[in-house]
């Protein structure tokens, strides 16, 4: 019934949802686990407010990927970034714009931001202006980013989701305008970028916890718990092949790799 | 409330394909039929082609008529749009003109990518901390491995590049693989049994 050779992956993925599904009921049923502050969640009260008191907006963008693609997962953990920030948007009196790069984005970005903004105390302020939406073309969706920091030099550049080659033009005209600029994606090749350049980023997985300490909700803290103990299984699976290799019966790790 | 908002819709929406999904990842059963699941976004895609249409031409309409700021840029895009649009259908050397001439050196000024990342760099890296000084110094010590100058200068550069490229690099970007596959995994566990409802604002 299960194809060879994935035998063992299928079962490493029950034993990672039961995980994710145990640590979960406990934290929901009141245990919640200690989790390490966020830079960028610590700050994210005074990230607005600067924006508010500068008088200017706040640019949001998910990036490339969307809901249909591998890169969901990124995508929703932007999209819960940007549910938060538009509620702190709301409570601030804060213009939020938010660039999307696929359509089917555009009504639930809108969706989001005027969910945000009546949470914030101040549903007058949204407008369905504050998401745009210019083709799903790379070139056309830099360009429009382009364009929109020099014209309105927001106070504030996020970027959270699935990255990619528009964070080099994210993070220059973010540099340009003075922007403080905020990124996140576990993709790999934007690591390094991020890290040097963005005043707060989210580095690797930390785009999925983040979501989680902004909201202290136990399902999130939960899941997290999980993740930790998933990481501690991946580390002895990795010392079990280093030590098969080292007394040179790689075929036990091989093996079961392949069944 | 929008239909998007409601916790029913959206468990359909992402958990019945990605169950399916992954059923046939598995087993291999019904791939036509995966295969059909996927192709479902490229029709979306083609829907959301007609929104942006909609949205485009709104815009800049609204820009033409109330006299906005930049008002004569929004003329050269439906001028761009119309001439684009006619000729791709009606004489197709003028459309190939328009994309050698036109649009790839445009497209090719804003993805200069090497001049992008340095003026990126130049504009704003910090070396607000010993990493980041870390960082900058694997940077320049990488660029000489790989800039002929590097070896000409001193024919150790290129063996520190190629060690930091091998080692610490590579074993960086594993940890955040697996860390990466770690969180994606819980995400997509908590999208299946309907507790990711972040993104529906809830």
């Amino acid at each position: 019934m299960i194809l060879e050779g994935l035998r063992f992956d299928l079962i490493i993925l029950l034993v990672n949802v039961a995980l994710i599904y145990f640590f979960m009921r406990k934290a929901e049923g009141g245990k919640l686990p200690y989790i390490r502050p966020v830079p960028f969640i610590e700050e994210l009260d005074s990230i607005v407010g600067r924006a508010a008191e500068m008088g200017r907006p706040i640019h949001f963008s998910t990036g490339y990927g969307g809901l249909h693609d591998e890169w969901a997962v990124m995508c929703v953990a932007g999209l819960a970034l940007l549910s938060k920030v538009a509620e702190l948007c709301g409570k601030y009196r804060v213009w939020l714009q938010f660039t999307c790069f696929r359509g089917y984005l555009v009504p639930i970005g809108q969706d989001l931001l005027k969910t945000g903004y009546e949470k914030g105390g101040n549903p007058d302020m949204y407008s369905p202006d504050m998401v745009s939406y210019v083709g799903e073309d790379q070139t056309a969706y830099v360009a429009f980013i382009m364009d929109y920091f020099m014209s309105e030099r927001p106070a504030v550049a996020m970027m959270f989701g699935a990255i990619q080659a528009e964070m080099n033009h994210h993070l220059m005209m973010s540099a340009r305008v003075g922007a403080v600029c905020c990124a996140g994606t576990p993709r790999l090749y934007y690591q390094g970028k991020m890290a040097l350049m963005a005043d707060f980023a989210l580095l690797g997985e930390e785009l999925y916890v983040a979501g989680a300490s902004i909201t202290k909700d136990p399902v999130h803290m939960g899941s997290i718990e999980a993740e930790d103990w998933s990481k501690i299984i991946v580390l002895a699976l990795l010392l079990i092949a280093a030590i098969a290799v080292n007394i040179g019966m790689p075929q036990l790790f091989t093996g079961l790799m392949g069944w | 409330m929008s239909v998007l908002k409601q916790k029913e819709f959206a468990i359909i929406l992402f958990v019945v394909p990605l169950l399916f999904i992954l059923f046939n990842f598995y087993t291999g059963i019904a791939g036509p039929q995966a295969t059909e699941l996927i192709n479902w976004g490229a029709y979306l895609w083609n829907f959301s082609m007609i929104i942006g249409t909609y949205s485009m031409f709104r815009k800049h309409l609204l820009t033409i008529t109330e006299r906005q700021k930049d008002w004569p840029y929004s003329v050269i895009m439906f001028v761009s749009f119309f001439v684009y649009f006619i000729t791709g259908y009606i004489h197709t050397p003028t459309f190939q003109w328009i994309m050698d001439y036109v649009q790839t050196p445009i497209m090719m000024t804003i993805w200069v990518g090497a001049f992008t990342t340095f003026t990126m760099v130049f504009r704003g890296a910090r070396t607000r901390n010993w990493l980041g000084v870390l960082l900058l110094l694997s940077t320049v010590l990488t660029v000489l491995r790989m800039a002929p100058i590097g070896e000409a200068i001193w024919g150790g550069f290129p063996i520190i590049g190629l060690w930091i490229n091998d080692v610490p690099n590579v074993a960086v970007m594993r940890a955040i693989t697996i860390g990466m596959g770690i969180g994606l995994l819980a995400t997509m566990t908590r999208e299946i049994l309907g507790k990711e409802t972040h993104y529906l604002g809830e």
